[in-house]
Formats: C-alpha cells, sequence, structure tokens
C-alpha cells in the first residue's frame, strides 16, 4: 500500500519537463555524442560485489502500521444488528450429509481436481462489458488502540535511532545492527505498556462499494458504509471501556469521487481496467505472462505462489474475460502448494470450496469459492491462527451508471 | 546491432528522460541537463562495457556527478522540497490510504520527516521499480544496508500516515469531476 501511494507522489511536471528536454536536446546531443572520440577503456565493474542479503521481515499482506496488532484466536459471537459475524480463523467446515461428508483434513487432490472444474465452470459463464466494474465487499480487520504515550514514545525512538544514524554516519553495518537495536526497542516499549499483550480484542468490520471507470480518465467511486466494531466476547468489550473506550473507527467521508486510475493488482501494475480485458485466454500464455511479471518483482522472500494467489484474487475479482479466468483456474490447479479443505461457509454463509496455500513464514492464504459458478466468495490471510484480513464479496459486475447496481 | 551509434541512440532514447527525471529531483533544469547530457557521454566513451542493466548504471553515474557539481554542494533544497515545489496545485487531490483518506500535502509532509536517503531509497524502488541489487549499486551501499533503508522508509511511511489522517480531521479536498450521466 505505501509502495503504490509513494509511486503516486512522482509529480506529473517531472514527466513534462523530461519529455520537453528530451525532444529539445536529442538532436543535438547525438550529433555532439558522436562526433567525439570513445576511448576504449578497462572493462568497469558497475555493481558491488555481492554479499550476504539481510532478510527482513518479509511476508506481511496487510500493511499493519505500529499500532494494529493481531490478536487472539476466537469466533466471534453477537452478530451485529443484521450480519452475521465474522469468523476470527478459519471458515467453518458445513455440516457432511448422508454420513460421508467432505473430509476437513486439507488436500492435494481435492484442489487440483477442484480447480480443473472451476476452470470449465468459469469458461461457461457469458462474457459481458459495461462502463462501470462494480465491486461490494464486506472487510473485516483487526484494531487497536495504542495510548498517546506509546506514540509519543515510537516518535522518541525515531528521534534517537536518526540522531544515531547521523552520529556514526550511516555506514552500511552500523545502519543494520542500529535497526535491529530499534526494532528491539520498539518491542519492549510495546510490552511496557501491555506486558501482556493488547487487553483486549477488537474488528472493523465495513462494506465498501466501487466504481471502477472502463474509460479511461472517468470517475472513480468509493462508498463506505455499514462502518463498526466488533468485539469477539463482552469481556473484550468491557476491558475496552475500562480502558476508556478510546476511539476506534477514524472519522472517513462515505463517498470519494475521483478520477485517479488505480491498479486492479498491486503486484502487477501494468493491468488496468482498459487492458484487463486483453489478459491472455490460453494457460501457457497467461502462466508465461505472470511468471514474467513475478521475475520482475523486487526480492528477496518473494514467493510465486503467494504472489500467484494475490494475483488471483485481485483477476477473480476484475473483470477478465472468461477464458483469462479459465486460464487462471487452470495455473492455480498445476500449483502443488495449494491445497483444499473441502466445502466450507463464508462469512456470509455462503457455501463454497475452501483453497489455501502457506507461505514460507507459515501465513495461510485461502480462498472460497462458489462451487457453482466459480466465482471468489472470500479471501482472507491468517498468520498465527488469527485473521488480519478477511474480505467477502457480496458482489460484482458490470453496470453503465455511476451510483448504480448491476441487475442479477 | 552492431552499429554502435545505433546502440547509442537506443539507449539515449530508452534512457534519458528516466536519468533526467532523476537529476532533476536535485537540481534545477539548466543543471540537470548539463549533468544528463554528461553522463551519456560517460555512457558512450564505455559503451562497450556496459552492464546488462544500463538504468542503475545511468543513475549511479548521474550521481556521483551530482555529487561532484559546485551547484549541489551549495544547494540548501532538500529532496523532498524538490517534489513538493515540481508538485502542481491541481494534483492536491484526495486519495486512499489504507482506510484513511490522505491527501497529498499529508503525505508531503509525512515525508519530510524522513531522512533524504530512505526518500531515495522509496524513490529508486518505486518510481524506477529497480530491485535493491540495483539500487544498492546507483546509491553505492551494500544491498543490506540499501533494503534497511527500504523497509525503515515504508514503515515510518505508514505510521507517520497513519497520524497524519487520524490526527488531522481535514474534509476531502481537491476538484470535484462532474457525475457521468
Amino acid at each position: 500500500m505505501t509502495d503504490r501511494m509513494f509511486a503516486r507522489l512522482k509529480p506529473d511536471e517531472l514527466d513534462e519537463l523530461t519529455e520537453e528536454s528530451y525532444r529539445r536536446r536529442r538532436r543535438e546531443d547525438l550529433a555532439r555524442t558522436f562526433s567525439s572520440t570513445r576511448n576504449p577503456t578497462p572493462a568497469w565493474r558497475a555493481f558491488m560485489a555481492r554479499r550476504p542479503m539481510f532478510l527482513l521481515a518479509t511476508g506481511t499482506v496487510a500493511a499493519v502500521a505500529a499500532g494494529a496488532v493481531v490478536v487472539s484466536t476466537g469466533v466471534l459471537s453477537g452478530a451485529p444488528a443484521g450480519r452475521t459475524p465474522p469468523v476470527a480463523a478459519e471458515s467453518t467446515p458445513s455440516g457432511t450429509t448422508g454420513g460421508t461428508g467432505a473430509s476437513p483434513a486439507a488436500t492435494r487432490v481435492d484442489a487440483r481436481s477442484f480447480l480443473l472444474a472451476a476452470a470449465d465452470t468459469a469458461l461457461r459463464e457469458p462474457a459481458a462489458s459495461g462502463h462501470y466494474w462494480y465491486v461490494r465487499q464486506r472487510t473485516t480487520h483487526p484494531t487497536f488502540h495504542w495510548p498517546e504515550k506509546f506514540w509519543t514514545g515510537v516518535r522518541e525512538l525515531q528521534r534517537q535511532e536518526q540522531a544515531e544514524v547521523d552520529r556514526t554516519g550511516a555506514k552500511d553495518d552500523e545502519l543494520v545492527a542500529i535497526n535491529e537495536k530499534y526494532n528491539k526497542k520498539l518491542a519492549r516499549l510495546r510490552k511496557s505498556i501491555y506486558p501482556d499483550g493488547p487487553p483486549y480484542r477488537a474488528y472493523v468490520v465495513e462494506s465498501e462499494e466501487r466504481w471502477r471507470p472502463k474509460r479511461a480518465g472517468g470517475t472513480h467511486r468509493v462508498k463506505s458504509e455499514d462502518r463498526e466494531v466488533v468485539f469477539p466476547t463482552p469481556q473484550d468489550e468491557a476491558t475496552w471501556k475500562k480502558e476508556g473506550a478510546p476511539k476506534l473507527l477514524e472519522d472517513k467521508p462515505r463517498s470519494v469521487d475521483d478520477d485517479l486510475p488505480r491498479p486492479l493488482s498491486i503486484s502487477n501494475m501494468d493491468i488496468t481496467m482498459q487492458n484487463v480485458g486483453d489478459l491472455p485466454r490460453s494457460k501457457k500464455a497467461l502462466a508465461g505472462r505472470l511468471r514474467a511479471r513475478f521475475a520482475e518483482l523486487p526480492g528477496p522472500g518473494k514467493e510465486f505462489d503467494v504472489y500467484l494467489w494475490q494475483t488471483g484474487v485481485d483477476l477473480m475479482t476484475a473483470p477478465t474475460t472468461p477464458g483469462t479466468r479459465a486460464a487462471l483456474f487452470r495455473i492455480l490447479a498445476d500449483q502443488p502448494g495449494i491445497t483444499s479443505s473441502g466445502q466450507v461457509e463464508d462469512t456470509a454463509g455462503r457455501k463454497g470450496v475452501g483453497l489455501a496455500v502457506k507461505s514460507g513464514d507459515g501465513t495461510e492464504f485461502q480462498l472460497v469459492i462458489n462451487e457453482d459458478t466459480a466465482e471468489l466468495l472470500e479471501y482472507a490471510v491468517v498468520e498465527k491462527g488469527e485473521d488480519t484480513a478477511r474480505v467477502t464479496f457480496e458482489e460484482f459486475g458490470w453496470t453503465d451508471k455511476l451510483g448504480r447496481r448491476p441487475h442479477r | 546491432m552492431d552499429d554502435p551509434e545505433e546502440r547509442f541512440t537506443m539507449l539515449y532514447d530508452r534512457y534519458y528522460r528516466n536519468v533526467l527525471g532523476y537529476v532533476l529531483l536535485r537540481v534545477e533544469q539548466n543543471v540537470a541537463e548539463d549533468v544528463c547530457s554528461e553522463t551519456f557521454l560517460v555512457a558512450w566513451r564505455r559503451l562497450d562495457d556496459l552492464p546488462e542493466q544500463v538504468l542503475p548504471w545511468l543513475l549511479g553515474v548521474a550521481r556521483n556527478k551530482l555529487a561532484k557539481h559546485r551547484e549541489v554542494r551549495h544547494r540548501r533544497t532538500g529532496l523532498v522540497e524538490r517534489i513538493a515545489a515540481l508538485t502542481s496545485e491541481r494534483e492536491h487531490v484526495a486519495w486512499d490510504v489504507a482506510e484513511h483518506v490522505v491527501d497529498r500535502e499529508q503525505a508531503i509532509s509525512a515525508l519530510r520527516a524522513l531522512p533524504e536517503k530512505d526518500v531515495e531509497a522509496m524513490i529508486l524502488a518505486t518510481w524506477y521499480g529497480l530491485t535493491p541489487d540495483q539500487a544498492a549499486t546507483v546509491v553505492g551501499c551494500s544491498v543490506r544496508a540499501f533494503n534497511v533503508r527500504l523497509h525503515r522508509a515504508r514503515k515510518r511511511l505508514t505510521g507517520r500516515l497513519h497520524q497524519e489522517a487520524g490526527a488531522a480531521r481535514r474534509p476531502v479536498r481537491g476538484t470535484r469531476f462532474a457525475e457521468e450521466s
């Protein structure tokens, strides 16, 4: 999230200036260059000798700010008005009928056969189009309020770290050591305020509707509604009250319109609303393209399984053609790391097939797919048995009017 | 492709703007163009020895030239100030950061809290799409140190923006666009 935002900070004027300069100087620069002599010089190594790479904490999918904390397991009880409460850990396996239901144990064979079947199902869906691609989703993520003294402490640590970096001249090895030292201090700061960890658990649950224009430069709208804080147990709520009932919901506007293009897939910034319909429809071509894109991503610690899972979620909720979705399922079917947990229910109580893949650090990435339509119902990121993100897709499709939902 | 002039022209066409953009973040246009042209002159002289990843090499050469340039040494304006200066009024529109709406001013203000080298790390990674390997060669540090800078920049930026967005309840600013009919 931060990288994407930072990339958008690049001023437009920069591109304008460089373009204008390029056009103005090109002929003269080239002429001058070619009239000068080229002195052959000995081969010059432009890159540093490789040193062992320091693997920083990778694999964190949700950009969690210093304050947000992953809380303990437990099913959220007490349904908020009209909504099924989110499940804090995995989606519940649905009951068996007729004696032998789907085994809850994750199986590799089931995943592959399901995905191949899903590919055929996806192919049967009719292709459609429209002016806006609409997605409505309900998201759940943990939230927590750190007291002001925590933020004061963080700022002080940052100041100290920077002062130390300035003092030592920020040489490479020292920089790494300093960074490690201050990470430890940050952990101690957290522990000093809450020695047993955060005293209460809370989740923000909200619905988001999004209209993405097909036309470049069209209006993009995001609407947020039904935001609420949910506590897993009455104890959590009571503790929160005892802590002074701090504000857990940040204020934000209900609806935002703008004409800024947004990527459909953060790992694939080259895919846009304008070209997503042109993605390859054959497994080989699509796989080749995804592999190439993966190769370009910065390492270290990147894993193809995880990239594919994230890209898959993005493509399943974008207006890809049935052919592309089918190809995607076939690619997923080939991945050895993807397992199935059989029949499950998503947070909204809809039945689907659960699929999962684990990253190197044990984080689990889950999907729930509708068996009849091969549509994505829900995805989740689960770290140490707890959700750091869970998104349920309630509806998506094409619509021709901004603010209108698709006819189903 | 055997013809060196053809090879060089391709290089120039492909990377001139990237290199100039990078240099413009440090110095004004006139000086920037000179530094950029000098960089490509070096590339011409070393045409047969260029590494496969040319852009990081070019940026590294440009960076070295900047460091020696008289103008830069006396320049007070930091990297973030240049970004702010180059950002036109019409770009100050609101956009999302995670769940918060932050406008560009808040984002640039958050950038000011970062050490310049960390900002540069973010620029090389996100505006130029360089891998840590490549970026490290540009700034002339180890890959390990570069990764630390980048990781720190990301963490701080997220934390800082969290504060900025939470602390200031600002109305959504920016141009309103006519609704599609």
